[in-house]
């Protein structure tokens, strides 16, 4: 059927076209499932925003009401009582004696979440872009390559890493592990959304480019670069929210230099947290962290939604 | 891709050709990324290589061992004593998660996301509320969700009320249930939180179809949501599907799970995952065992790499193809 289809599409039929759809059983069942379908999607949904709901409620309440009950409505939404709690709780003491308050932590997320994405991306975007555009010796090598490291599965070289990241200096160094972030930037997702995006575009942008005396740096920064820019601005949002949300890099790689997310996770497992907090501070701990990236999906969510797509991996 | 050889002035009043600035130009964006991959890819790996075949002591210092480390990891997988079980408990989760992303989690985002992209009844909300974990965080999500659930919280105020014994979902054995329930938990959670992505990915996949292709189906009588699925919109889309199968298969011994937020270093055994396993072993810091790891990652990519280009053979040998339309 689909060949057919495609046969009858080169007819270049006229769009929009209304057909008539004859009442049969098959569709009488058809409308039935999709209405069951939906009603299962909107309690599924509904159900996504059982928690967050719970925490933002609990987060106004005192915890001898929220004993009494864990499901009622707060007694009075001016409560911030948890909040300020959950402000001044919310450090980290690391095993040497070092304490991190809040802004402190605030700004290691900051600086992990903006410089993180926007290196790694800015290397991705060059590297799809020199591979597609460009003929040099090992130009399909490295796309072939990357296709096979996407799929490919290199178990067990966590304590590899640790090892030679211990060895040259870069574990627990947030300078160092951001600079060495872009490894394998010609592979993955990334790549390929930009590399399917500059291969859609023409040469003919940069040969104007260098008939007017620029050269490759301004044809790619002129040219390409703003073409490109809101899948790049994408790919930088969702890596901000990824980063911002990040806590086993920091748990892992970054132990002293605790971000938000880890901070967190230690302020709820009390394991080495600085204060013992009940269960409605850190709820209210867990509202303040995720303001900025609610804020900022909203803000770019039209855009997230119409530029991510994946394609295949053809090697 | 680009003409012939010119030659173009720069500032310094040096004339040199078009294919020299374009190496140069070359060279100054691929050097740093594959220095950096040949150090923390290529060099990692080989080592993890060479680790494989040597044991670690306390200091760092490293002796040859042969193939102990293989026979040794074999002997683990398939043993249910010490710290073999927490392995062979791994593989078994491991195979079921997958198992179930594929025969369970992928079914439904297909069959979500078609229905949004036949914009049903407030399809752009649902498509909203479902990247709330991603927004909010999964992690924070996770945590929310052990609080949800652990004594005191409101699963336990409505077991409570409603006459109905609490357990905990997470150490099910410590109140005499199954330790199934432990898996189970871990995975609805998981196919719970899963559909962010894939309902952003797959309806963006399916609106690429040409709408020429739409019309011609109607045309041929494609008049129902199981004929147009099955036979214009998944085909279509197959290099999509395609690309995650084959990479859920490749992750499918690298995959945490969400053990961590829910237990940190300390899940059960019967509740592991290969990955939370691996990264438990190097957080704990336990530096005696990684020659043991780097030979059982060895044995796991010997048998998952072959698998995976089996199945990309495979999708693509008996996998729908398309010549128009779609991503392909």
């Amino acid at each position: 059927m689909t060949r057919l289809a495609l046969g009858v599409a080169l007819k270049q039929k006229p769009r929009h076209t209304h057909y008539h759809r004859k009442i049969t059983p098959v569709v009488v069942l058809d409308e039935i499932v999709k209405w069951l379908i939906w009603v299962v999607m909107i309690v599924y949904s509904l159900s996504l925003l059982i928690l967050p709901i719970w925490m933002i409620l609990s987060s106004f309440r005192d915890i001898y009401s929220y004993n009494l009950n864990p499901f009622a409505w707060p007694e009075q939404w001016g409560y911030f009582d948890n909040y300020r709690v959950a402000y001044e709780n919310l450090k980290v003491r690391l095993t040497d004696g070092t304490t991190y308050n809040f802004f402190q932590l605030a700004l290691f997320s900051l600086i992990w979440s903006v410089m993180n994405p926007l290196i790694t991306n800015f290397f991705t975007l060059l590297m799809a872009y020199v591979i597609c555009k460009y003929k040099f010796p090992g130009r399909k090598f490295l796309y072939n390559f990357g296709i096979v490291l996407m799929i490919i599965p290199i178990i067990g070289s966590l304590p590899s890493a640790m090892m030679v990241k211990k060895a040259l200096g870069i574990y627990d160094n947030m300078f160092l592990m951001l600079l060495t972030s872009p490894v394998g930037c010609f592979s993955g997702f990334g790549f390929l959304l930009f590399y399917g995006a500059f291969k859609s575009m023409p040469w003919d942008y940069a040969e104007a480019v260098f008939v007017d005396g620029g050269g490759h740096w301004q044809a790619f920064l002129r040219c390409y670069f703003p073409m490109v820019l809101p899948i790049f601005m994408v790919q930088i949002v969702l890596g901000f929210i990824g980063s911002w949300n990040d806590y086993s890099t920091f748990m892992l790689w970054l132990p002293s230099t605790p971000n938000l997310a880890y901070g967190l996770y230690l302020f709820q497992e009390n394991a080495t947290g600085v204060a013992n907090s009940n269960v409605v501070e850190i709820l209210a701990g867990f509202s303040i962290v995720i303001i900025p990236t609610v804020i900022l999906y909203f803000a770019s969510h039209r855009l997230i939604n119409s530029n991510f797509m994946i394609g295949g991996i053809k090697g | 891709m680009q003409g012939a050889i010119r030659t173009k002035k720069i500032r310094s009043g040096k004339r040199i050709s078009r294919k020299a600035s374009s190496n140069l130009f070359v060279l100054s964006v691929v050097w740093y990324p594959l220095v950096l991959f040949l150090i923390f890819w290529v060099g990692v790996n080989f080592n993890s290589i060479l680790l494989a075949f040597q044991s670690v002591n306390v200091d760092g210092s490293r002796q040859f061992v042969g193939f102990d480390n293989f026979v040794a990891f074999c002997k683990n997988a398939f043993s249910m004593q010490g710290s073999g079980t927490q392995l062979m408990y791994s593989f078994r989760n491991s195979l079921i998660k997958y198992a179930v992303s594929v025969v369970v989690c992928m079914p439904l985002y297909l069959i979500f996301s078609y229905q949004i992209y036949k914009k049903c009844f407030l399809h752009e909300t649902i498509r909203a509320i479902s990247m709330v974990p991603s927004i909010i965080s999964g992690y924070v999500i996770s945590l929310l969700f052990v609080n949800f659930i652990q004594v005191g919280g409101p699963l336990y105020y409505v077991m409570s009320k409603t006459g109905h014994e609490w357990f905990s979902l997470l150490y099910p054995t410590i109140n005499g249930k199954s330790p199934w329930i432990a898996l189970a938990t871990s995975i609805i959670y998981t196919i719970w939180l899963s559909f962010s992505t894939n309902l952003l990915v797959y309806p963006n996949a399916m609106n690429s179809i040409s709408p020429d292709i739409r019309d011609a189906a109607k045309i041929d009588g494609v008049n129902n949501g199981f004929t147009d699925l099955r036979y214009i919109v998944l085909p279509l889309i197959f290099p999509t599907i395609e690309t995650f199968l084959i990479t859920g298969l490749s992750g499918i011994f690298m995959d945490v799970g969400p053990l961590i937020e829910f237990y940190y270093l300390s899940a059960p055994d019967y509740a592991s995952y290969v990955g939370y396993y691996y990264q438990v072993q190097v957080l704990t810091g336990n530096v005696s065992q990684y020659g043991l790891l780097a030979a059982g990652g060895l044995i796991l990519t010997a048998i998952t790499a072959p698998l995976v280009f089996l199945l990309k053979w495979c999708c693509d040998k008996f996998g729908p193809s398309t010549d128009a339309g779609g991503d392909k």
